[in-house]
């Protein structure tokens, strides 16, 4: 399952760059511990309680303790946003790479 | 025409423009006045260790549309992570809905009617007018990312990118419809119902620049589907459909095999274009976002209490105009179609309650006035507010001064339009113009006998001619420059030949 | 000098309010400690001497004018480096963000300060805090302060070494799948693991959201329930928390034996650990039964899907969380301009260490179309199975007791080279974290060659006051805080 191919595929899809000399041993060691994943096979969960919720033990909680819809500059960064000290910026805008 | 068996659908992204503050943050929800970057904090920006904070409102908002379409509001919602790359994604994912593990979304299994009535020219065959059902598979909330800015026109021109990420975090609806529209003239009503809609809930203002975008997926005679994505103005639609439908023809005609694809519109061009590589669009390894909780809606009590702060919806309207008011489907679609529009009659209403007389006024006269002012050149573009032009008291008074002072139809209509250009009350153009009625049957039994004495023919004519008493009123009409009671005159006229006759 | 670095932070407090010590004096002397031991250790990425100085006068000039001060005046702590300061360094130990600095506070940093607590520096940590050695950091590995050449455990390694060693009575680590309990463990400290919910992550980055918390590191259980009453309850900024529950107390012995608790004892998974892990679990049991405590031996059922539901967990939400790193918003100086996009995350993540990217690849995996049931929510229903069967177990014991790792401290590098089986170490601290509950890690002595052993009490939800009670009676028995390191 986790041939260097497929490798490549997920480094392409997590946009992370494994040099060519190191795609055999990454790919052996996402082996081994894929291996440990399939342990999981033997796990029978028909009786499970919540089968339906993917969430793990999802926390749950009322409307009504959800923020109010009330303007205000978050946490202590109060004036400008020269205090998030972007990395690049021109003119007030982020600098990017190329589309 | 045979049949192409045209399937269109429809995911409409709607800005909720009238919340205060972002989907997870306190930045302001209008982003479109800010300097670049500075309508930002640690959590729009999606700095390292910052959570989102779920704006109680925005679910309220949605859940109104989720209502105005008749979607089902399940007792939970939740949020999913939807991951994929792109500058303008701070956190290089979205937070969204899902609904493939389960029902997540705000609303879902929805329904909307259209009505194909002025559409009918397209179904000469059968030409019964007819409403057309539009499934709404769902309704989610999510969040917009940021915009990105080329300083060079031509993309690839750029040799870098600016980010503004003022937009990014702003509360976005997703409706998503099935392929249940068999033309683009279906899509267009639908739309416009739907701009309405969100106009009369106060959700969002359909006019913001970027407020309201649209992709479509078209597919013809069962071939594969093709979505067409980037229309952000719904003139576009329609026009983006005929293209599509017209390219797929062609390729149809010329055996040529519809490939499934995402096009991209070009504004400018007019025409879709195949973007690239679908398949990793399509690997957004969804999973449930872990720092939002399951929300808790409260079922149907949350959804009686949404329901009770909605404002009246426009079918709901156009009911009330039709069954209680008695106006005309013509009048009520006008009045009902715009929330400004029927805003404004209601208003005037409070002023005087005669609907018939009042919606009368506006859509025959008011409207037709402010559409010729528009199309003038001197305030091309500008959209005039009806109220500013004049007010909903005046146009009550003008309907008033017909039915309670018999003013007759061409003598309102001179005030009406001194009225619109100088912004006078009418009541008060009528007390200086001295064009009261005469209403006193001394006076008009004075001046019948004083015409029948210039013209005695008309009493053997009459014996055999029943015009001559409008002819009669007429004359009278005349010579008191319309002021004279028409109902009363027509009453003694009649009273008075008939004593000759003997 | 050396007397006043080894009091506890409590005694310290009484002293500072008493006007007996100078919170100066005190921060000055502890500043001295890190610049005279920690190159040998290695459990600071950066300090905050000049701020924190400056923070000491402060409740000196608090305290002379009669003002109140908070239950923490005066004492500097240690931060891991995955929790947010204003305006110092968050590296997470990666090169990633070696120069990303904090325009926030993470909310349980703006307690502490509140508390008049004195941040002293951003502690050492697994990369992203994904390792349980604190070799995985890109600013060299933590070393054990009982033997330099063993590991400090991780991911918190700075943390707990830090306290060991005597260079801050107090620390804040980050525990995902036991990062704050094994580091603590290999050190001999005092670690809580709290319930899920009970404190805010505002601040903290995330490497596996559903399943991690800060919590404090200290010397002694007193210490330690004054930094979890400082950092705990219900936060704004964090949807996840939980509404607020009782202040933890620290409760005389007298009442403590009298609640009679029921204690079960993870016998299967006991078995399994090395030889003097098991000799230490024996001691604490006598300990207990002392006191007239029930002692059982129970089973863990579903032990052996424990670490596959674990990892596929923490990698697939660690793959979404680290997506965030490109280096656009923030990050180490680079010029975007001229790189493709594409291209420019690839080269702006290469920075990523070797077993973050293999984490990343992992997670991005398990979520791909066509393997979520297989893998993700496959291991999500473990989570709610698992829960249900300590559900069980709690509807009769009021605590369960376990080792908190199976292992002695191994010695640098021994393993770094073989991640499963670094995973499969992982198994008694996962468990507190796959369900949600709290669990604490009290020094229990030590191996025949002197390195440290922990022993690891788990309690239901928010019940987090059956831990500290335990603890308390262990402590006084057991004398755990009396022993030093020598550096």
């Amino acid at each position: 399952m986790s041939n260097e191919i497929e490798v490549k595929k997920l480094c392409e899809l997590s946009k992370l760059e494994i040099p060519d000399e190191m795609i055999l041993e990454t790919s052996n060691k996402i082996r081994e511990v894929m291996s440990l994943f399939h342990k999981l096979d033997e796990l029978d969960i028909s009786s499970a309680d919540d089968t339906d919720s993917y969430g793990g033990l999802r926390i749950e909680k009322s409307l009504d303790s959800l923020r109010g819809d009330v303007p205000r500059r978050s946490f202590s960064v109060t004036d400008s946003v020269a205090k998030l000290k972007l990395l690049n910026t021109r003119n007030g805008f982020v600098l990017g790479p190329r589309i | 025409m045979f049949k192409e068996n045209l399937k269109i659908g429809l995911e409409i992204h709607c800005q909720l423009t009238n919340l205060n503050t972002k989907l997870f943050c306190n930045c302001l929800s209008n982003y479109r006045n800010s300097l670049p970057n500075d309508n930002t904090c640690p959590i729009c920006l999606g700095l390292p260790g910052t959570l989102p904070l779920l704006n109680k409102r925005a679910v309220d908002f949605a859940s109104m549309v989720c209502i105005a379409l008749n979607c089902k509001i399940p007792e939970k919602i939740s949020f999913y992570r939807k991951n994929y790359f792109y500058p303008d994604l701070p956190k290089n994912f979205q937070i969204t809905q899902y609904n493939s593990y389960e029902i997540s979304s705000i609303g879902y299994e929805g329904h909307f009617s259209i009505d194909d009535d002025s559409g009918a020219f397209t179904q000469m065959a059968n030409s019964k007018p007819s409403k057309s059902q539009i499934r709404i598979s769902r309704i989610q909330l999510e969040e917009d990312p940021g915009k990105i800015v080329y300083e060079d026109e031509k993309t690839s021109a750029n040799t870098y990118s600016l980010i503004d990420y003022n937009r990014a975090g702003v509360a976005l609806i997703e409706i998503v419809t099935e392929p249940d529209f068999s033309s683009s003239h279906d899509v267009r009503i639908f739309l416009n119902d739907l701009i309405n809609i969100f106009e009369y809930l106060g959700v969002c203002d359909p006019s913001l620049e970027g407020s309201i975008r649209c992709d479509v997926n078209v597919s013809l005679r069962g071939g594969k589907k093709v979505e067409i994505k980037n229309i952000s103005s719904f003139k576009d639609v329609e026009k983006s459909i005929n293209y599509e439908v017209t390219r797929q023809r062609t390729m149809i005609m010329h055996d040529m095999e519809v490939q499934a694809e995402t096009r991209h519109w070009d504004e400018k061009r007019k025409i879709t274009i195949s973007s690239r590589s679908k398949e990793e669009e399509e690997e957004y390894r969804y999973f449930p976002e872990p720092d939002i909780p399951v929300i808790l809606l409260g079922g149907q009590s949350f959804v009686s209490s949404i329901r009770s702060q909605m404002h009246e919806l426009p079918n709901e309207r156009l009911q009330r105009y039709k069954e209680q008011m008695g106006l005309s489907t013509h009048t009520a679609n006008i009045l009902a179609n715009s929330k400004k529009i029927s805003d404004y009659f209601e208003e005037s209403l409070k002023h005087y309650n005669s609907p018939i007389e009042i919606s009368n006024w506006i859509v025959n006269e008011l409207l037709s006035k402010i559409n010729e002012m528009e199309k003038s050149d001197a305030s091309k573009g500008v959209v005039i507010d009806l109220a500013a032009k004049m007010s909903p008291a005046m146009i009550a008074n003008m309907a008033k001064l017909v039915s309670e002072k018999g003013l007759n139809r061409n003598m309102a209509r001179e005030i009406f339009a001194k009225s619109f250009q100088s912004g006078e009350d009418p009541y008060y153009i009528v007390k200086s113009m001295n064009v009261e009625k005469i209403s006193d049957s001394e006076e008009i039994l004075s001046l019948i006998t004083e015409t029948l004495e210039i013209q005695p023919t008309l009493i053997d004519q009459s014996k055999t001619n029943p015009n001559v008493v409008n002819f009669i009123l007429g004359l009278i009409m005349k010579k008191t420059r319309g002021r004279t009671n028409p109902q009363l005159a027509i009453k003694l006229i009649q009273d008075v030949l008939s004593s000759k006759k003997n | 000098m050396t007397n006043l670095l080894e009091l506890p932070a409590h005694v310290v407090i009484g002293k500072i309010k008493g006007n007996d010590l100078k919170a100066v004096e005190y921060v000055s002397v502890l500043i001295q400690r890190i610049k005279d031991i920690d190159y040998k250790i290695n459990s600071f990425i950066s300090t905050n001497f000049e701020n924190a100085i400056k923070q000491a006068k402060i409740v000196d000039k608090k305290i002379q004018s009669g003002e109140s001060v908070g239950m923490l005046a005066g004492i500097p702590i240690g931060i891991k480096d995955n929790i947010s300061v204003k305006g110092l360094r968050n590296t997470c130990a990666s090169q990633m963000l070696r120069d990303y600095e904090s325009p926030y506070n993470a909310t349980v940093v703006t307690n502490i300060e509140f508390q008049d607590g004195i941040v002293m520096g951003k502690t050492n940590m697994d990369e992203f805090g994904m390792g349980n050695t604190s070799e995985y950091s890109s600013f060299g590995p933590v070393k054990n302060p009982w033997n330099s050449e063993y590991v400090a455990g991780g991911s918190s390694g700075g943390s707990a070494a830090a306290v060991s060693s005597l260079q801050v009575p107090l620390a804040l680590g980050s525990d995902t799948g036991g990062s704050i309990r094994c580091p603590s463990s290999f050190c001999s400290v005092v670690g809580l693991k709290p319930s899920y919910g009970r404190v805010s992550r505002s601040g903290l980055i995330s490497y596996s959201n559903s399943l991690e918390q800060i919590g404090p590191v200290a010397r002694n259980i007193t210490d330690l329930a004054l930094l979890f009453n400082t950092i705990e309850g219900t936060d704004a900024f964090d949807n996840t928390t939980a509404c607020s529950h009782k202040k933890s107390v620290i409760n005389s012995l007298d009442q403590i034996t009298s609640k009679g608790y029921q204690i079960g004892i993870f016998s299967n998974l006991t078995e399994n650990s090395d030889i003097q892990v098991q000799s230490k679990l024996m001691e604490m049991i006598k300990v207990f039964e002392r006191h007239q405590f029930v002692l059982e031996n129970i089973d863990l059922r579903l032990k052996e899907f424990a670490v596959a539901a674990y990892y596929i967990i923490a990698t697939a939400e660690a793959s979404s969380n680290l997506s965030r790193f490109d280096n656009v918003r923030y990050g180490y100086p680079s010029n975007p301009e001229g790189f493709e996009w594409n291209r420019y995350y690839e080269k702006s993540r290469s920075l990523f260490g070797d077993e973050v990217k293999r984490r990343i690849l992992l997670g991005s995996f398990v979520l791909s179309a066509g393997y979520f049931g297989k893998y993700y929510a496959k291991a999500q229903a473990f989570r709610n199975m698992l829960r249900t069967e300590f559900e069980r177990l709690f509807k009769k014991y009021d605590v369960l007791i376990l080792p908190t790792m199976p292992i002695l401290p191994i010695k640098l590098g021994e393993k770094i080279s073989n991640p499963v089986q670094l995973y499969n170490f992982d198994l008694f601290t996962i468990l507190a974290n796959l369900t949600g509950l709290p669990a604490i890690t009290l020094p229990a002595g030590f191996s025949d060659t002197g390195l440290p052993i922990g022993i690891q009490i788990m309690a239901n939800s928010f019940e987090e006051q059956k831990l500290f009670d335990l603890a308390v009676l262990f402590e006084d028995e057991s004398k755990f805080t009396e022993r030093t390191p020598t550096i």
